[in-house]
């Protein structure tokens, strides 16, 4: 509906933003508990998936299509993955340990930290899910009129007014 | 006493523990309760977007976990009937 009367146009800089940081496109534009509400969410989410599954979850290497989902946190997902690397696989942190691999035939070699079965799951599909939903929030900065919290405005293309036929 | 037990059994787990670092013990005994911030972070994000007062989010959002998580407790529920129930009934050929 481009001819629609509140019509807005898509807003790059406010779509980048979001994906900085969540939430960060709907602060700069003005939606500040909005955007405030938004980080919460994704946040929760992706503190929680590394929570439950220690930064092993988050793997652009080794668990590459997880990570694009991921990837839609933005910078985080990608520090996260950068600390897999330095801390985990390096053994910086804890001691590496022999694997049964069944890919190679053999054994593989692995951080003692590294997460296996349920806490992998979990912490993966959280992480992967705060990226699909940061996807959403940053669509929704695109798209918002800045400074649109106040209660008689605030809508988006499309939306009407409550009541309305 | 049981409660004393289950507590100390978890103890030296979540003391050895190093968020961020490694995985959170015990996930494979507690891993059903993760729905709940799951339910909560999807609607937050997803009401903050959808919301049009944003002083009514706080309600959007509890109400929409509720039916996050009682959604997933039936589904459990109709697969454990399928599954542990009906289809052991069903006559072998």
């Amino acid at each position: 509906m481009p001819d629609a009367p509140n019509a807005q146009p898509f807003r790059p800089v406010s779509f980048l933003l979001g994906w900085v940081f969540p939430g960060l496109g709907h602060i700069v534009a003005g939606n500040v508990r909005r955007g405030l509400y938004a980080m919460a969410g994704v946040l929760l989410l992706f503190v929680t998936g590394i929570a439950v599954g220690g930064i092993d979850c988050v793997d652009r290497n080794e668990d590459r299509l997880w990570f694009i989902g991921q990837a839609g946190s933005g910078p985080i997902a990608f520090a996260a993955s950068y600390a897999n690397d330095g801390l985990l696989k390096s053994g910086s942190a804890a001691p590496m340990v022999e694997m049964p691999s069944s890919q190679r035939g053999g054994k593989v070699t692995v951080s003692a930290f590294k997460s296996i079965a349920h806490a992998n799951d979990f912490g993966t599909l959280l992480v992967f899910l705060a990226g699909l939903m940061n996807i959403c929030v940053m669509l929704d900065a695109g798209v918002r009129e800045p400074s649109s919290d106040a209660p008689v405005s605030g809508r988006r293309v499309g939306e009407r007014k409550a009541g309305a036929a | 006493m049981s409660a004393l037990a289950a507590l100390a059994e978890v103890a030296p787990g979540i003391l050895a523990w190093k968020p961020i670092l490694q995985p959170a013990p015990g996930v494979e005994k507690w891993w059903w309760l993760l729905v709940i911030p799951t339910a909560v972070g999807v609607a937050l994000a997803y009401k903050s977007t959808r919301t049009r007062e944003i002083a009514l989010l706080p309600r959007d959002v509890l109400w929409m976990s509720v039916q996050i998580v009682l959604a997933m407790v039936g589904i459990a529920v109709f697969l454990y009937l399928l599954v542990i129930v009906l289809l052991p009934r069903l006559p072998v050929e």
